[in-house]
């Protein structure tokens, strides 16, 4: 017996005029004894999964506009777009994690609004993310019924049922590893296995796989592909995320394309790759509408020098074979999705990540780093893109974070000098505009966007000749961007040679003088100009198929 | 009438958050029991009593303030009391010969040589944390069962009698009219104070305790600095152990037992984050001295070993407790 929310006794749906044809005004009763009596759309076709004028917002940014998507019994759904189209925050709606949104959900026809992802695994929606939650320590049958455990009159638990169990699930996933098998010693692909069996021990009939693929092995990719057949067959629906055409073609019944927290158009497909709708889906994904770049950024005049740092053949964990040259007075782009290994790129190059191959040169000299500290004395500098992380000393104060790095100019007889120091620190939040109450302060208790300024301050006390800006938008209110994009431009016009990483697509057009666009660890192409368009990116990253990037 | 109730108000509650009660909570706890004692207790504010209780915090005080090195980087020392004791007996043993060493060097050279075995053993747990990514609590942890070993081996277990005066006189001499093993002490304080808030050592174990990845990012050699505190915090317990020999005329194997943890405890007491970044050699003080004032009234007051540990257990879970609280509002 289903046990379900309290709240779907008797609930009455809303009459929407824009999909009125779809749904008439409907009544949900529950009996007592939980029995559902419930009433079947009035339309042609019951959906798997509905979900109708989905709406949600972060403070006042609104990432998902109004999204009614449908998936069909036995179907794999792909669900296409960029970074920041709204595809992980539709699964996490789904999935229960986020409940404060707006719209409806309806399941076989049924409205629910799971509230957590248990509520959501009890009425049968299972997730596999992407980072797999499963117990590295424990079993496979431990794995796939852990907090589940079925139990003996005793109340110990019941391990003969719990293997039989678990074996008769991965023999239906043609799965032959044995369920005593601890998981940490299982190949991702496996343990990605696992926790599909283990949505499956939880009876799911719509099962969401967020970019399943990632770390798999062609010959893997094709094994998941006839596992999510064999699910459709069993009237399973399937919603694969992903971000590469090509599976999407190889294995998906229809596609649906996200942009900008809209819901674009949705895609029939026959299992064979075609150009016209290949070109359809990313004109889909670009939009043709130009963003307001506005006053936003700062106009493009740097005056680009000659060339002051080159990277030649790096290789390493994420990337293979990158080079490029950087000038000076140049803000370089690099574009990408993520996971495309340009923050290993540029790791390897501060010296954060060992490298395994590869060299640089800085003004005509071959130069070795292995660790930041040799970066920072060659002149290289690194904005990271985790600023809690790696950016600043959150329980140290405004002006012991901005001479972190030059703390020795500030010394006086050998020993730190607190009015050099406090003066230093003033001229850099006067400077920058950082809003703090004093030198003193802590730096966690700032805003997002003036810990970025204590943090690029930080870098501007170093004088160095190449700073990398790793996503430094992120996380920030637009007022701070558009100062973080002044500050940019000045410096780039000073003479800095400036490595741009950014995922946002407007602030990579509007910000670089050339741009590489990276995938799958390799630079893939190089646009300079008017070349530099939304398009010509996007269509660099999907249309590009590289070879998968293997380096242990 | 009311208007300016509000402004008192608003002032008092301005001056309230102003306060910093993890700096404010141990001095305040500190004097309130020194206030009570003095009035429980006729000899408690006498001046032997008070020199008593700092030559009684002198030991635990400088192995505290190695092991304030240690804290702030988020990392632990477990292995000072150990170190406190074999450094004795390696300085006492080079001073007179004894264990059958068949030779005797000078004071002052037997003295560094002390110090230098507890900075080698130090380094060692260093190099466990840095390079083999051991963390301190189990390097230390090992490194303390390491040095009873090498200590038992070397001694026999026997104690060492006869140590020279010369070198005694740390521990039980005065100077001017004051006990050396306080002015000592506050050497080895003003010095680590120094070198704590005004050093780009000091300003650099922050950054690293307050967070290590941003710190590696800023172009600090993380590992190094680990290998430096714990090699500080191995001398300096060392030093402990010179003291320690006029403490109690002799080298004792068992010098250092019960003296592991309190040094550690003081550092809490005083405010200094058990998680790194926070604290300061001052408070570090504060804690030590709470610790001995709260022992050495109970026991004016008759109070047995029993009552002093409870007493001081209490004291420490309200002071974490509180420290927790404040961390919380904020």
């Amino acid at each position: 017996m289903l046990i379900r929310p309290p709240y779907l006794i008797c609930v009455t749906a809303p009459v929407s005029k824009a999909n009125s044809k779809v749904l008439k005004e409907e009544k949900y009763t529950t009996l007592i004894d939980l029995e559902v009596k419930v009433m079947i759309h009035a339309s042609t076709e019951t959906y798997l999964l509905s979900t109708k004028n989905i709406r949600k917002s972060f403070g006042s940014v609104t990432v998902l506009h109004d999204i009614n998507l449908n998936i069909r019994h036995g179907e794999i759904h792909a669900i296409l777009g960029a970074n920041g189209a709204g595809k992980s925050t539709l699964n996490k709606i789904i999935d229960g994690v986020y409940t404060d949104y707006s719209g409806e959900i309806y399941l076989n026809g049924e409205l629910v609004r799971p509230q957590n992802t248990d509520d959501a695994r009890l009425l049968g929606i299972g997730m596999v993310h992407q980072e797999l939650s499963l117990v590295n320590e424990l079993n496979v049958a431990e794995n796939i019924y852990l907090n589940r455990f079925p139990k003996n009159r005793f109340g110990f638990i019941n391990f003969k049922k719990m293997h039989q169990d678990s074996r008769r699930i991965l023999d239906e996933l043609g799965m032959e590893i044995p369920t005593t098998k601890i998981v940490s010693e299982l190949s991702i692909a496996d343990k990605q296995m696992i926790e599909i069996a283990k949505m499956l021990s939880m009876n799911a009939k719509l099962i969401l796989l967020d970019e399943p693929t990632s770390a798999l092995s062609d010959k893997e990719v094709q094994r998941l592909y006839i596992t999510m057949e064999n699910l459709k067959k069993r009237g399973k629906g399937i919603i694969f995320n992903t971000h590469k055409l090509d599976e999407i073609f190889a294995s998906s019944d229809r596609v649906t394309i996200l942009r900008d927290g809209l819901l674009i158009e949705t895609i029939e497909l026959n299992k064979q790759k075609d150009a016209k709708i290949e070109a359809q889906m990313i004109a889909s994904m670009t939009g043709t509408e130009e963003d307001e770049l506005g006053a936003l950024y700062p106009e493009k005049e740097n005056e680009i020098g000659d060339v002051v740092f080159e990277v030649k053949n790096f290789t390493g964990k994420g990337f293979k074979n990158c080079s490029f040259q950087l000038c000076k007075g140049e803000i370089l782009g690099l574009s990408g999705l993520k996971g495309a290994g340009r923050t290993e790129l540029a790791r390897a190059i501060f010296g954060a990540d060992p490298k395994i191959d590869g060299e640089m040169i800085l003004e005509g000299k071959r130069i070795h780093i292995k660790h930041p500290k040799q970066a920072i004395s060659q002149g290289i500098g690194m904005v990271s893109e985790d600023r809690k992380k790696e950016g600043v000393v959150g329980l140290l104060g405004v002006k012991e974070n901005i001479n972190l790095i030059t703390i020795r100019d500030v010394l006086k007889n050998g020993l730190i000098n607190k009015k050099l120091e406090t003066n230093r620190s003033e001229e850099y939040i006067a400077k920058l505009n950082i809003k703090t109450n004093s030198v003193e302060t802590l730096v966690s208790t700032l805003s997002g966007g003036n810990q970025q300024k204590v943090v690029l301050s930080k870098w501007l006390t170093t004088n160095c000749k190449v700073l990398i800006f790793d996503e430094p938008t992120r996380g920030i209110d637009v007022k701070a961007k558009s100062e973080i994009y002044k500050i940019m431009s000045d410096l780039a016009k000073e003479g800095l040679a400036i490595l741009f990483i950014s995922s946002e697509f407007p602030e990579m057009i509007a910000m670089s003088d050339r741009v590489l666009v990276m995938n799958g660890g390799k630079i893939v192409n190089e646009l300079a100009k008017e070349d530099i368009t939304k398009e010509n990116i996007i269509t660099s990253i999907f249309r590009e198929n590289p070879e998968e990037v293997k380096v242990s | 009438m009311n208007a300016p109730t509000t402004v008192q108000k608003q002032s008092k509650n301005v001056i309230l958050s102003r306060i910093d009660f993890t700096t404010a909570g141990p001095i305040i706890g500190l004097i309130l029991t020194f206030i009570i004692f003095s009035i429980l207790s006729e000899p408690f504010l006498s001046t032997a009593n008070i020199v008593n209780i700092l030559r009684q915090s002198a030991i635990i005080g400088i192995m505290a303030i190695g092991v304030t090195f240690v804290i702030i980087t988020s990392e632990i020392d477990l292995s000072i009391g150990y170190n406190m004791a074999f450094a004795g007996i390696v300085a006492g043993a080079f001073a007179t010969g004894g264990y059958g060493l068949g030779f005797q060097v000078s004071v002052f050279v037997a003295i560094p040589m002390g110090i230098l075995t507890g900075a080698f053993f130090g380094y060692l747990s260093g190099v466990a944390r840095a390079k083999l990514n051991i963390p301190s609590f189990m390097a230390t942890l090992s490194m303390m069962f390491i040095i009873e070993g090498a200590m038992l081996w070397f001694s026999g277990a026997q104690p060492l009698y006869g140590i020279p005066d010369s070198m005694q006189w740390f521990g039980n001499g005065n100077l001017f009219g004051i006990p050396a093993i306080i002015i000592v002490s506050l050497i080895v304080f003003i010095i680590s104070d120094i070198v704590l808030s005004k050093t780009v050592f000091g300003r650099n174990l922050y950054a690293i305790g307050g967070n290590d990845e941003a710190a590696r990012m800023s172009g600090i050699d993380v590992g190094r600095y680990k290998i430096y505190v714990l090699t500080i915090s191995g001398a300096l317990s060392a030093m402990a152990g010179i003291l320690m020999l006029g403490r109690i005329g002799s080298a004792q194997v068992t010098a250092g037992v019960g003296l592991m943890l309190p040094p550690i405890a003081a550092v809490i007491l005083g405010g200094t984050s058990l998680f790194g970044g926070v604290g300061s050699m001052k408070k570090t003080v504060v804690g030590v001295l709470f610790m001995a004032v709260l022992v050495n009234g109970l026991n004016l007051l008759g109070v047995g070993s029993d009552g002093q540990k409870l007493a001081t257990g209490i004291v420490l879970i309200i002071a974490v407790a509180a420290n927790a609280m404040g961390n919380l509002r904020k």
